[in-house]
């Protein structure tokens, strides 16, 4: 073998880029497979399909943002949040009650709940994230726990355990965005944007950083990484996402209620980014379908439902730690071999 | 208000703070057993109170005597952890504390959907260990249960605090919550330390829900809130500290019962919370507890 | 060299304490720059501890590190990173998770500027900075021959490689002073004598060199200077030749038995 001292090559043209088993490569054909995946999407409300069919994609894109978002926090960062549902709800809560109960233009709803969210995030950010281990699973679980005591008791604004009424539909100019058909091209806008800045996150440089503090904070530190600051952002951000899937809720359903915003619902959330397969970006797309799916065709064994995904949450942990997307991947890989 | 009833008025919710701070002590006690041997947050903790609970409860509608009950229960949940850490932490290659967090939320969602499945969504109780006896304290009304309560969660307290002071395998957990390395180096079997770790938590957690059910009752749901209150004792202690566990756990219980007594019972399962975020924002490390740095 | 060569990393009146124990007391030495300096000293003697703390992985309970004239004892370890201190650990910290080339770019970190905004939005800056870094990091993987490796992930390198490949995403951060825990411990001779000649390949680009190290050759051999510690105390500091003969060293070593 040449000494190192030798080998100083100048760099012999670009990165061999052959598909291999890792996360990293997978990304170069994600962007692809990403923009096929929006388009296909597209056709649910084109293709002239019932309302509840709609309805559900449209509730799988809203899910979608808001497990992207926990995934890259959970998988990429190394975060654990047990209070995604209660961002979620402050969206919510914040874009209808704009329009609800100060008779706002519902848009502003939208930038509003990003901002609320944003906010509450970094108020409870910067003390939990400081600590070490996972204070911030309970800090969050705690916050969650505390908001929707909130959503519950703050009657004038919020309605109560009776929900929220009143909502104003967004509109352009006189069209108002006021069926499933309707608002779904601008849900699907907003999480293809949300998905495509994800990626983007993930492979840049802070992407990098990301993924370094999460598998050795230290080393990452050692390195120039302000390990604080990054969690504080990414925290911040997907916080942020969360409350903009709460803003797209609120005005699809017109409607808002504490019990989609409970601490069941962002523990709920965890256990789809892990049977989705945490840190993998496919993982999100497979995480929202059950969410959004599963309890639609588990429908008869509705008690059951929960015993089936803590039980198949275990289930991936063990022995699909790449959950159903690493799974996908297994067999794409399969499949290759057995073609050459 | 006459001076006299309002110290009666004192002393039973003193008496009924610290019951409620003895189950909170117990149940951190577990929490922070598990903490020390894998640093890992665990989710089902609070299942394993609320099983407790339910077992006993199920038993006794089957005619066994209460006694005979709660301590079927208290087994059974017992060898419940032992199973789950056998088969789901042990197989683990790389046993990483967000690997068993994220694993005990699993396991707290599955318990918590197995005993709606099995044993129903009503609530369920039985009576306390000398019926429904209420004594009188200096004018004061505690329930014998309280003082079960209190007189079992010390007996166990000093049961654990002999075991990790004076027995070998006490000590072994120790000396693996301190270093794995160099206690698998002198011989200690790190793996049989962590299963026993998970047995103790189990044990605090059934023992916890056996007792405190002739006063609460307890339905499938309730664990989560439980274990939540567990947790934010042992912060308050400062979490990984066994004796920190105990003290916020009192600490807890204390302050629950009087801001419900004095200012609203609304507010009760508030506090729990409100304790936690104030921790975490001033003083994270907890009354006890210290930070410690990781070694490289 | 010469001796009026300034004193890159300037340890004064340093100590640990951890609870009853002394891990280092009373410590004083500087590096110069352009120096290879070795951290020798029995099992137990702090050597890691006092690595720890100069890197800022712990703080010291008392005294002073200095890099450059300006005093970091206080600064987080990041900082320290940014302010041309690089290291490599004795229980290796690579990045398991990426692959051999995305562990070299992280150590690109300092050196790049590209915030969340602009990776959000993938700009064309960014594009531009991304591309740079990924030329260096395969430069540097060219240098400590694993160029080969670089799409593979780090988890899949040997002991040996996973090594090398911490030397070389520490070098990304074009650090000024280098850090090497143990480098050559676990390793084969030869490919301790082949780390030995990075070592001194660095050196001669201009890289000053603080290591930590058992394997006595190749402390002997590359160093300019050594350091000895033994109970978390300096007992000798001096060339190779004068610390191998020193009494206190051999004593510290071999004990103060008397018999044959």
């Amino acid at each position: 073998m040449a000494k190192p001292s030798d080998a100083i090559d100048p760099v012999l043209g670009p990165i061999q880029t052959d598909a291999r088993d890792d996360r990293s490569r997978v990304h170069v054909g994600a962007r692809a497979s990403l923009v096929v995946v929006w388009l296909a999407l597209l056709a649910i409300p084109l293709l002239g399909l019932n309302d509840y069919v709609v309805s559900l994609g449209t509730s799988f894109l809203i899910n979608l943002i808001l497990i992207g978002s926990l995934n890259v926090l959970i998988g990429y960062c190394g975060q654990i949040s047990l209070g995604h549902a209660g961002f979620y709800g402050l969206g919510a809560y914040a874009a209808g009650i704009l329009s609800a109960k100060l008779g706002l233009n519902p848009w502003l709803g939208l930038p509003a709940a990003c901002v609320v969210s944003a906010i509450a995030a970094l108020v409870i950010g910067i003390p939990a994230l400081r600590l070490k281990g996972h204070y911030l699973a309970m800090a969050t679980l705690g916050f969650n726990a505390i908001l929707s005591v909130l959503f519950d008791q703050l009657v004038p604004w919020t309605g109560g355990p009776n929900g929220l009424l009143g909502v104003k539909p967004l509109a352009l100019a006189s069209f108002a965005l006021s069926n499933q058909a309707r608002i779904f091209p601008l849900v699907w806008l907003c999480a293809g944007l949300v998905m495509l800045a994800l990626l983007n996150l993930i492979q840049s440089r802070v992407g990098r950083a990301m993924r370094a503090i999460a598998t050795s904070e230290i080393a990452a530190q050692s390195l120039g990484v302000d390990a604080f600051h990054y969690k504080l952002i990414v925290f911040v951000l997907t916080a942020a996402m969360a409350g903009l899937a709460g803003s797209l809720y609120v005005e699809s359903n017109l409607y808002a209620s504490p019990e989609s915003f409970g601490f069941s619902t962002s523990i709920l959330l965890v256990a789809m980014v892990a049977l989705g397969g945490w840190g993998r970006y496919a993982g999100a797309f497979f995480g929202a379908l059950i969410y959004t799916v599963a309890p639609e065709l588990l429908r008869t064994f509705q008690d059951a439902q929960y015993l089936i995904f803590g039980a198949g949450m275990i289930a991936v942990l063990l022995f699909f730690p790449g959950g159903l997307a690493g799974a996908g991947e297994g067999v794409a890989r399969l499949w290759r071999r057995w073609r050459s | 208000m006459s001076a006299g009833s309002a110290g009666a008025t004192a002393l039973q919710l003193l008496f009924a703070g610290v019951g409620n701070g003895a189950i909170y002590a117990l149940i951190a006690l577990g929490f922070n057993v598990i903490f020390k041997s894998t640093g890992a947050l665990n989710f089902a903790q609070g299942e394993w109170v609320m099983l407790g609970g339910m077992i006993a409860a199920a038993a006794i509608s089957a005619h066994a005597p209460i006694w005979a009950g709660c301590l079927a229960a208290v087994a059974i949940v017992a060898a419940i952890g032992l199973l789950s850490e056998r088969l789901i932490v042990a197989p683990l290659k790389r046993p990483t504390p967000m690997l068993i967090t994220l694993l005990s939320i699993g396991l707290a969602i599955s318990t918590k959907s197995m005993v709606m499945l099995v044993l129903g969504k009503d609530p369920a109780g039985y009576p306390g260990f000398s019926g429904d006896a209420v004594l009188n304290i200096f004018g004061a009304r505690v329930p014998a249960q309280t003082l079960w309560i209190i007189g079992i969660t010390l007996v166990f307290i000093l049961a654990a605090h002999f075991f990790f002071e004076r027995t070998i395998l006490g000590k072994s957990l120790r000396a693996v919550a301190a270093d794995r390395d160099a206690a698998s180096l002198v011989g200690i079997n790190v793996e049989r330390s962590v299963m026993w770790s998970f047995v103790i938590g189990a044990l605090a957690g059934g023992i916890a829900g056996a007792i405190i059910t002739p006063q609460t009752f307890t339905s499938y749901d309730q664990g989560g809130l439980i274990g939540f209150k567990g947790f934010s004792a042992a912060m308050l202690g400062g979490i990984g500290n066994l004796y920190g566990g105990m003290l916020g756990g009192l600490l807890l219980g204390l302050l629950e019962t009087f801001a419900a007594g004095y200012v609203s019972s609304h507010f009760k399962d508030a506090v729990a919370f409100i304790v936690l975020l104030i921790i975490l924002f001033a003083l994270p490390s907890g009354l006890l507890g210290r930070s410690e740095a990781q070694r490289v | 060299m010469s001796d009026t060569a300034a004193a890159l990393l300037d340890v004064r009146g340093l100590a640990c304490r951890f609870g009853g124990l002394q891990a280092i007391a009373e410590l004083d030495f500087s590096v110069r720059e352009g120096e290879i300096k070795a951290i020798i000293g029995p099992n137990g003697a702090g050597k890691t501890t006092l690595f720890n703390m100069i890197s800022g992985v712990i703080a010291p309970s008392a005294g002073h590190i200095l890099l450059s004239g300006e005093r970091v004892d206080t600064a987080p370890a990041f900082r320290r990173a940014r302010l041309g201190l690089s290291r490599t650990f004795q229980n290796l910290q690579i990045f398991k998770d990426m692959t051999v080339l995305e562990n070299v770019m992280v150590g690109c970190h300092t050196r790049s500027h590209c915030g969340t905004v602009r990776a959000l939005f993938r700009s064309p800056r960014a594009r531009a900075e991304e591309a740079g870094i990924r030329e260096r990091s395969a430069e540097l993987l060219a240098r400590l021959g694993l160029f080969q490796r670089a799409d593979e992930p780090a988890a899949s390198l040997s002991f040996g490689e996973s090594k090398l490949l911490e030397i070389a995403r520490a070098l990304a951060a074009s650090p000024r002073l280098l850090l090497l825990d143990e480098p050559a411990a676990g390793i084969s001779h030869d490919a301790a004598l082949r780390v030995g000649e990075l070592i001194r390949a660095l050196n001669r680009d201009g890289l000053t060199v603080l290591l930590v190290e058992h394997n006595m050759g190749l402390v002997m051999d590359i160093s300019h200077s050594i350091l000895v510690l033994d109970h978390g105390r300096k007992i000798a500091e001096g060339p190779p030749a004068a610390v191998r003969n020193d009494p206190a060293v051999l004593a510290a070593y071999l004990g103060e038995d008397d018999d044959a």
